[in-house]
């Protein structure tokens, strides 16, 4: 049934996007939280849900301005996608930063969540919450990476941000951006022999039709945040506030527990399509070395304060 | 409510005379005033940047400036003289070395209105001496001209693969494939139609006096011929006289470049993108260096035509995206498919009913817009009648293509107009056997999808 | 046609601000090839220099659009209109245009100062991103002062007989 506003209880039409398709794991935790956004509420909360960037002609970074500027009300990016903005969100998606979920998730507890819920203010944004995105994995057609010699020469489709240029021409590959609607077709074409994503998108968009090989190496961990405008946020009552954080809360365990439960089956299918090497912690350790020069350089641009708030705790 | 006044006001202003691409961004801002004030206008730089600053569709500007460049280095007289030297002697041979042309230069260029300009200033003349009227040497040029969209590489494409992704994924590669065989049915078709045309005596003209003489005037082109214009060539008539083996020697560095575009690509060497400035790059060498007709004090000149061509497309692109946004935010093209779905469940009507939707709008808007307009509303309504996106793409672009023969607003029928120097009216009157033609080629590609998918399959894309 | 210089200067300044970012674009997009074929070496960041470098482009080609009335529309019935009918028409139609070009103007602005306040620059190479988009109020000026010049022909130069800009032989 219809709500009727009053002043103490508005009625809202909120939109959110995210970056993916309907199929993910993203898209079905924002369902969930307009779901309980709504219910919550009494009918007062309704949230529209966009995928595939659709609100800013498929950029993601122009979706972040817009939920910077108040265009937008909510929604999930990747910190890849802020980096692109302000680059100090680029500190946790640092190369090998960290061994597996137990340590990504003692450092968000640790002190990295609340640095990001900081930072994500500056650029008029309120963090609801961490969801993820996983850790990234390598795909390619040339050769099993076992080692950094290994990646050498194989022509690589990363992000079109500058750390992860500079992490793959430091292991000695030869990266290269694209418009991921073109990787499947490229890869085939042999335009490019590889690509780094999450598990999610390895697996949904059926790149073993095209891929050799799989490594499991957990080389760049990819948290999504959940983001509101943070005027909106400071404009609601705090009853209203506490029903947003609440829901959010409850969306993102959702959404980091699927995702996780996701993984693991996507990594037994995938390992029956590709040769797939789960790397040891010794093999990540000389990964791990070989791009250690790239923290010296990155540092300054994190800043001292989220090179701290992320750091694992050893 | 959104929904009528944007598309309300669109009309209005485009029938005002308001250019495409800012009747689709003014209607946009009408509705984005209308659904919440001033303050949502703020979304349109944003949306605009977005859209236009896209690798994908940096494409666009790359094959436009390749399409200037082989113009201004003779290649496209080139290989008009020599598709003449092949058929050129035969009855109708002219109308035919039209349609070849045609096809060869749609292989290198992306857009309809370019492969009208490069060969029409060599072969409308030339038809017309041969006795041809002028309205069906116009005419003839326009529509054979519309192969230039389908036969990759092709802007509409493009777009489409860029719009249609929201609803399903299809690589501009698979598209641009499956473009050939419909490619060449057109062609055939086209040959078919021409066969039947009536002429009169030829007039006897020295060779050379008006053929090649002047580039391609006006159209979306922003370019006239005159003093930039490739020099004067033979013509095509003497070219005919020549051996088949001068000409095709001549115009082996022409015959090149589609190799070296759908070569390049196919061979998994480059990107669209990176195709389309390897063959800019290519042509621009093969002007300077081979037949030694571009100076490169040319070259800035060439830079002014390709950018403000690009940006005619490129503006439509932008705006087109932010009234994009508002069918969005509104879920107006949800609304709409639904509707449609709602009148039929019957898949032979729904693609019947799509191809007059698109027809109608094909003559009032240029396939870029047409593009962006109707892939939200059209797509999710055929994939949900079962047909393939592959052949969606390849239907819904032949369609645009006949779009750019229809008046009232047809480029190709511009061009041709602008260069033959002739009323608009004059070319609409010799359009009617080559519609037809298109037509059937368009209804064969809409119900058997095999000739969009063969080729693609085949080859594995 | 009698073209006072600063006229010329003005065709000048719009064809230079687009041909240079095209030409830049072209070059760094071929030089990306080669260096990724045969040396081996990627470019990769130059990516967000020639997608933003687009932006310029496309808003000094619009202008020249404007100049030369290259802009596609739907021209019959005010080719067709005349006395009062025509001359509202005409007005009608400048008006849609500069409005759009407004909101470009007034927004970009905004937009632009909104990256200039965040510091937000290209993720590689650093480049600010207000200069990309100051394209468009700046595109947008000029284009206010064509679409004007284009509304007191009257619109009367179709895109059927648009001369080639002379500014560019020179
Ligand atoms: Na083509
Ligand atoms: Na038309």
């Amino acid at each position: 049934g219809s709500v009727t506003a009053t002043p103490d209880k508005p009625v809202y039409t909120w939109d959110m996007t995210v970056t993916v398709g309907e199929s993910s794991t993203w898209y079905q935790a924002a369902q969930r939280f307009a779901e309980t956004l709504s219910r919550e509420s009494g009918g007062r909360m309704k949230l529209r849900i966009f995928t595939g960037e659709q609100l800013s002609a498929g950029d993601p970074a122009a979706g972040v301005e817009q939920l910077m500027n108040g265009d937008k009300d909510f929604s999930y990016n990747s910190t890849i996608i802020y980096a692109g903005i302000d680059p100090r969100f680029g500190a946790i998606n640092a190369p090998f930063l960290y061994r597996d979920y137990d340590e990504a998730d003692r450092a968000l507890q640790g002190g990295a969540t609340a640095a990001y819920e900081k930072l994500s203010s500056e650029i008029g944004v309120k963090m609801l919450g961490f969801g993820e995105s996983g850790f990234r994995q390598l795909t390619n057609n040339v050769r099993p990476v076992n080692e950094p010699a290994d990646l050498a020469g194989i022509k690589v489709r990363i992000p079109g941000i500058g750390m992860f240029t500079d992490i793959f021409r430091r292991l000695g590959a030869n990266p290269t951006t694209m418009n991921f609607s073109e990787v499947f077709t490229s890869l085939q074409q042999g335009t490019i022999e590889g690509q780094e994503n999450p598990m999610d998108v390895i697996s949904s968009a059926g790149l073993a039709e095209v891929q050799r090989h799989l490594t499991v190496w957990n080389y760049v961990y990819d948290p999504l945040i959940l983001g509101m405008n943070q005027d909106l946020f400071r404009s609601l009552s705090p009853a209203d506030r506490k029903i947003v954080e609440a829901a959010a809360a409850d969306a993102n365990a959702f959404q980091i527990e699927t995702n996780r439960g996701l993984e693991q089956q996507q990594i037994d299918e995938q390992s029956k399509l590709m040769k797939t090497t789960v790397l040891t912690d010794a093999q990540v350790a000389r990964f791990r070395a070989a791009v250690r020069p790239l923290y010296e350089s990155y540092e300054p641009v994190w800043g001292p304060e989220m090179v701290r708030a992320v750091s694992p705790e050893r | 409510m959104i929904g009528v006044v944007l598309f309300g006001s669109f009309f209005v202003l485009l029938l005002l005379g308001v250019p495409v691409a800012f009747a689709l961004g003014m209607a946009a801002c009408v509705s984005l005033v209308a659904m919440g004030g001033f303050g949502e206008l703020s979304i349109v730089p944003n949306v605009f940047t977005a859209s236009v600053a896209s690798e994908t569709l940096l494409a666009i500007p790359f094959f436009i400036l390749a399409g200037v460049i082989m113009e201004y280095a003779g290649i496209s007289r080139r290989l008009v003289d020599f598709a003449h030297a092949c058929v050129g002697r035969r009855k109708h041979g002219l109308a035919i070395v039209v349609i070849i042309a045609a096809f060869f230069f749609s292989a290198i260029s992306g857009s309809g209105p370019a492969t009208v300009a490069a060969i029409g200033s060599i072969l409308i003349p030339a038809l017309i001496r041969q006795g041809y009227a002028a309205r069906h040497a116009t005419s003839l040029l326009a529509s054979a001209g519309s192969m230039g969209i389908i036969v990759p590489p092709s802007v509409a494409f493009i777009i489409f693969a860029v719009v249609v992704s929201d609803y399903a994924g299809v690589s501009i590669v698979r598209l641009f494939v499956a473009g050939i065989v419909p490619g060449i049915l057109l062609a055939a078709a086209l040959v078919v139609a021409s066969l039947f045309l009536p002429r009169t005596q030829p007039v006897k003209v020295a060779a050379g006096a008006g053929a090649g003489s002047g580039g391609g005037h006006g159209g979306d082109r922003g370019d006239g011929g005159d003093a930039g214009s490739p020099p004067a060539g033979e013509g095509a008539e003497a070219a005919a006289s020549r051996g088949l083996g001068a000409s095709f020697g001549k115009a082996v560095p022409g015959l090149l470049v589609p190799l070296i575009i759908l070569g390049g690509i196919y061979g998994g060497i480059v990107t669209p993108t990176e195709s389309a400035v390897v063959a800019a790059v290519y042509a621009l060498l093969v002007g300077l260096l081979v037949y030694r007709e571009i100076s490169p004090r040319q070259l800035y000149r060439i830079l002014v035509t390709a950018s403000a061509q690009s940006a005619v497309v490129m503006l439509i692109v932008g705006a087109a995206s932010v009234f994009a946004y508002v069918v969005t935010v509104n879920q107006i093209a949800e609304n709409l498919s639904d509707a449609l779905l709602g009148l039929t469940g019957n898949t032979v009507l729904i693609v019947l009913l799509a191809i007059v939707v698109l027809l109608i709008v094909g003559a009032f808007i240029d396939a870029v817009s047409a593009l962006y307009l109707f892939v939200p509303i059209i797509a999710p309504v055929l994939l949900e009648a079962g047909v393939d996106v592959t052949t969606i793409g390849v239907m819904m672009v032949v369609n645009l293509a006949l779009g750019l023969v229809t008046p009232p607003v047809g480029v190709n029928l511009f061009v041709a107009a602008g260069i033959a120097k002739v009323p608009l009216a004059e070319v609409v009157k010799g359009i009617r056997p080559f519609f037809a033609a298109g037509l059937v080629v368009l209804l064969l590609v809409a119900y058997v999808p095999e000739l969009s998918n063969w080729l693609p399959d085949l080859l594995g894309f | 046609m009698q073209r006072s210089s600063s006229e010329r200067v003005l065709t000048t300044a719009e064809n230079v601000l687009a041909a240079v970012p095209f030409a830049v674009v072209a070059v760094v997009a071929f030089v990306n090839v080669i260096s990724r074929y045969f040396l081996n070496a990627s470019l990769a960041f130059t990516s967000e220099l020639t997608v933003n470098l687009a932006v310029w482009m496309v808003m000094m080609g619009a202008v020249i659009g404007l100049r030369e009335g290259a802009h596609l529309g739907f021209s019959a019935l005010h080719e067709k209109a005349t006395g009062i009918a025509r001359q509202v028409m005409t007005v009608l139609i400048t008006v849609a245009i500069l409005t759009f070009l407004v909101v470009l103007l007034y927004f970009g602005v905004d937009m632009a100062i909104a990256q200039l306040d965040s510091g937000r620059a290209t993720p590689s190479i650093r480049i600010p991103q207000w200069l990309f988009t100051a394209a468009l109020p700046v595109g947008a000026l000029f284009g206010v002062y064509r679409t004007v010049q284009a509304s007191r022909a009257g619109f009367r130069r179709s895109t059927m007989d648009s001369q080639p800009s002379e500014e560019a032989d020179r």
